[in-house]
């Protein structure tokens, strides 16, 4: 039988998706590439996704596992024509553990929808990537997703204990457990972050946090992006790590003004968004900190949200940017590098000075205190040439990032996007040893194939001998 | 007695990795000496690869040589007053031993495990190759995570040579709280760093601004020590790591208890119960491992005393051990890297 009424028999008709409409919809994600999709299915079960493996895999078709689509990477966007794996009906919170604050859920569910439902026992799930209102858990771990709050909670691994998935082979294993320090190498730390290229993710064991009994959120204006940067390094060298540092400068914080009127300065150089949290002792003396640093560095406004809901609308303000740049022009590329900490203000000046010389319109907002960039171009990209400068002035700025310390990517992933510029911070050593792990999980290859890795990244045989 | 080989640089364990790759001799690498060679493994102790490469105190990291002591670490960030959260009661541990075997100190409840330290690893593999992966920064998803893999893998895919560190500035006020019942009172605590039990008492660490952590203790209500008072190392002839879900401690405290444990230290919302026996049943071990599989979790035997190989050091093998043998093989192809180590089916 061929491929897809092998698929409509095991899932209905309704569950095969292969009209032009929905291979269109699911050609993308929310990055600039479009790929080649031959059918989405949704499966509903664990028993389906293994299903739905051993045909593609019969079939010799890629797998291509995806989420809400909301990734920038390019990771759920198949390259040679294959079979999309939506995995957006596995959306249960299977059980919650209220001692061990742990619950098992399933991958499609939406990252702020559990954290909605786990409100009323105080606990919530501490990755909140910007899309958190669309983006899933599934693909939180399949990014090790980041957000404003991962300074001090750290990435989505941390806050992973456990991943069911279903291998290349078809087979269902679980890596981690509920148990600390299963015995074993850490299968479940390089699952997290894999892109879908080591297994379909079918349910996920997650750690939650308690939420802070007290908080406090600022805004700080600042007559220049300096200050700003200055500030966080001050306020980490004191020895407090805040909940979140973030900075947005002039251009944006003008962007979400027009957008959320939440009240940013727009006279600004630039915006600190800043939030402590804990005991309410805790939370005053961490707000006495990030005020006397600010009153260090050209601070012209410092404001203190009074009430949840305008702590609430300063939020909305950070996590609305990306749409209010809409305003400025119908496309955009958004960047992810990250820098050491104390190289900010080298790296930003130097990415000022890139937009400029492509006459680029370009808006920053980042995660200021784990030195994650975000710049982000916005263009039309109807405009001839348009594409090629915005994609121009990306790889200088990958360069500047990774001439001071940097890496590729802080949270966004490396997928198709930046799989080729692997070789500007890794060894063809380092790079077989990453295509080794991808061969333990898969030898065959099927799934995920193209990303995160270059062609031809295993390159040397048994006795360490270039094939 | 095994012989005894002292790399000074990385470029020396290349070879004698390479080297017992030709001879099919098997190596035992060695930090402080925790866990002694098996008869017949060549040693490559990690003494005198020590040393701090590249400290970065404005961006809390730090990369050091495996064979630092967690006593000479402590001395470099303390300058700074920084931590990078290793174990406490342990300092003449090596940080390649400790991120090698992926020990976890107290302060796990707050600050989550060793692995969430180490951020990025230079590891020599069993083909006698140098890998880096992840990096000096505190975020960074480039990749399949190295670094987390390598943390706990006991030497089996290669020798840990450098470690890059993640680093936590160190609180300004601590304190020791002695309770009657932990497993009650911890719950009702914002993010206490640490909450254990032992044979005797209770034991609730606080952090934080001096009031904060004043306002804490007043909340829980208990005898203070000041500063973190942690309890003295199990120094007994048999002592072994009880690892379940964190639901489960109370059972598994009591489970120990009636093993016959002279001593124990239970991390309540963790899940591990560190046991030791001046004396203990083949039986009775073998009893808790295998309650504590039946609940998800291992029993690791890290002490064997008198046991000798009666009771294997790692119980059931684990469901994942066909990628765990795939991985093994493809890092360490003729099985010269610490080969007895984890379970020995992988």
């Amino acid at each position: 039988m061929a491929l897809i009424p092998e698929l409509e028999e095991l899932l209905g008709n309704d569950r095969v998706r292969h009209h032009q409409l929905d291979l269109a919809v699911f050609a993308k994600d929310a990055g600039v590439t479009r790929g080649d999709v031959i059918a989405a299915v949704l499966p509903e079960t664990v028993q389906e996704v293994a299903a739905v493996v051993r045909i593609a895999r019969a079939h010799k078709t890629p797998i291509v596992p995806r989420g809400a689509g909301t990734g920038l990477a390019g990771g759920a966007v198949p390259v040679d024509p294959g079979l999309l794996v939506v995995l957006t009906r596995l959306n249960q919170i299977h059980s919650v553990d209220e001692l061990a604050r742990t619950a098992w859920v399933g991958p499609g569910l939406i990252n702020l929808d559990l954290s909605k439902r786990l409100e009323p026992i105080g606990l919530h799930f501490a990755p909140d990537p910007s899309s958190q209102q669309a983006c899933t858990i599934g693909g939180n771990v399949g990014t090790n997703a980041g957000g404003p709050h991962c300074l001090a909670d750290g990435t989505t691994v941390a806050h992973i204990l456990a991943v069911e998935m279903v291998t290349a082979d078809g087979e269902v294993i679980t890596v981690g457990s509920e148990a600390p320090d299963q015995p074993g190498l850490d299968l479940r730390a390089v699952v997290v972050g894999s892109e879908g290229t080591l297994g379909i993710i079918t349910k996920v064991l997650v750690r939650l946090t308690q939420n802070a009994p007290d908080v406090a959120t600022m805004l700080i204006g600042f007559s220049t992006i300096e200050g700003a940067a200055a500030t966080v390094s001050g306020v980490i060298a004191s020895g407090l790590i805040p909940a979140a540092l973030e900075i947005m400068d002039q251009p944006m914080v003008e962007a979400v003004e027009n957008f959320v009127h939440a009240g940013y300065p727009t006279d600004a150089g630039a915006v600190l968004l800043a939030e402590v949290t804990g005991t309410s002792e805790a939370v005053a003396s961490g707000v006495d900190v990030i005020r006397s640093v600010s009153q260090l560095h050209d601070v012209m406004d410092f404001r203190v949200a009074t009430s949840d809901s305008e702590r609430a609308l300063l939020w909305k303000g950070r996590k609305a940017a990306f749409g209010a740049v809409a305003q400025a022009a119908p496309d955009y590329y958004l960047h992810d590098t990250v820098v050491p900490r104390t190289a900010l203000v080298e790296v930003m000046s130097k990415i000022y000075e890139i937009g400029d010389r492509y006459g680029l319109l370009m808006l920053n907002v980042f995660h200021a205190g784990d030195g994650n960039l975000h710049p982000l171009v916005a263009f039309d990209a109807k405009e001839p040439g348009t594409l090629d400068r915005v994609q121009g002035a990306a790889r200088e700025m990958v360069d500047v990032s990774i001439d001071a310390g940097g890496s590729l990517s802080g949270e966004h992933g490396i997928g198709l996007e930046k799989r080729d510029l692997m070789g500007l911070v890794f060894s063809e050593v380092d790079l077989d040893a990453q295509a080794r792990i991808r061969e333990a999980f898969d030898a065959a290859g099927i799934m995920n194939p193209h990303k995160v890795l270059p062609e031809g990244s295993r390159c040397f045989d048994a006795s360490g001998v270039r094939l | 007695m095994s012989d005894v080989l002292t790399p000074v640089t990385i470029g020396e364990v290349r070879e004698m990795i390479s080297d017992a790759r030709r001879s099919s001799e098997p190596i035992w690498f060695q930090g402080s000496g925790t866990s002694p060679a098996p008869e017949g493994h060549t040693v490559v102790t990690s003494e005198a690869l020590k040393g701090v490469v590249d400290y970065k105190p404005d961006d809390l990291t730090i990369v050091v040589r495996a064979g630092t002591t967690l006593a000479e670490l402590h001395a470099v960030l303390s300058e700074h007053g920084h931590s990078a959260i290793l174990p406490e009661t342990s300092p003449d541990r090596t940080v390649g031993g400790v991120v090698a075997s992926g020990v976890s100190g107290y302060r796990r409840l707050r600050y989550g495990p060793t692995r969430d330290r180490v951020i990025g690893v230079t590891v020599v593999t069993g083909y006698g190759e140098t890998v880096s992966g992840g990096g000096q920064l505190v975020k960074n998803v480039t990749g399949y995570d190295m670094p987390r893999l390598m943390t706990g893998s006991h030497g089996a895919l290669g020798f840990i040579a450098d470690i890059s560190l993640k680093l936590w500035p160190v609180e300004t006020s601590r304190a020791t709280v002695v309770v009657e019942d932990v497993g009650a009172v911890w719950p009702e605590l914002y993010q206490p760093i640490a909450a254990l039990e032992i044979e005797s008492d209770g034991l609730v660490y606080v952090a934080g601004s001096e009031v904060s952590v004043a306002s804490q203790i007043e909340e829980i209500g208990g005898k203070e020590l000041k500063g973190f008072t942690w309890p003295v190392p199990l120094d007994t002839d048999v002592v072994a790591a009880v690892n379940v879900p964190p639901r489960l401690v109370s059972d598994a405290i009591g489970r120990v208890r009636s093993a016959g444990a002279n001593r124990f230290v239970a991390q309540r919302g963790v899940g591990v119960v560190d046991a030791g026996w001046l004396d203990v049943e083949v039986d009775s071990i073998v009893a808790l491992r295998a309650w504590a599989e039946d609940c998800g979790g291992s029993v690791v035997i890290h002490r064997c005393g008198a046991l000798g190989d009666a009771v294997p050091k790692w119980g059931v093998v684990p469901p994942t051990v066909g990628v765990q043998r795939r991985l093994k093989h493809l890092f360490d192809p003729d099985r010269v890297c610490n080969p007895s180590v984890l379970s020995r089916d992988v």
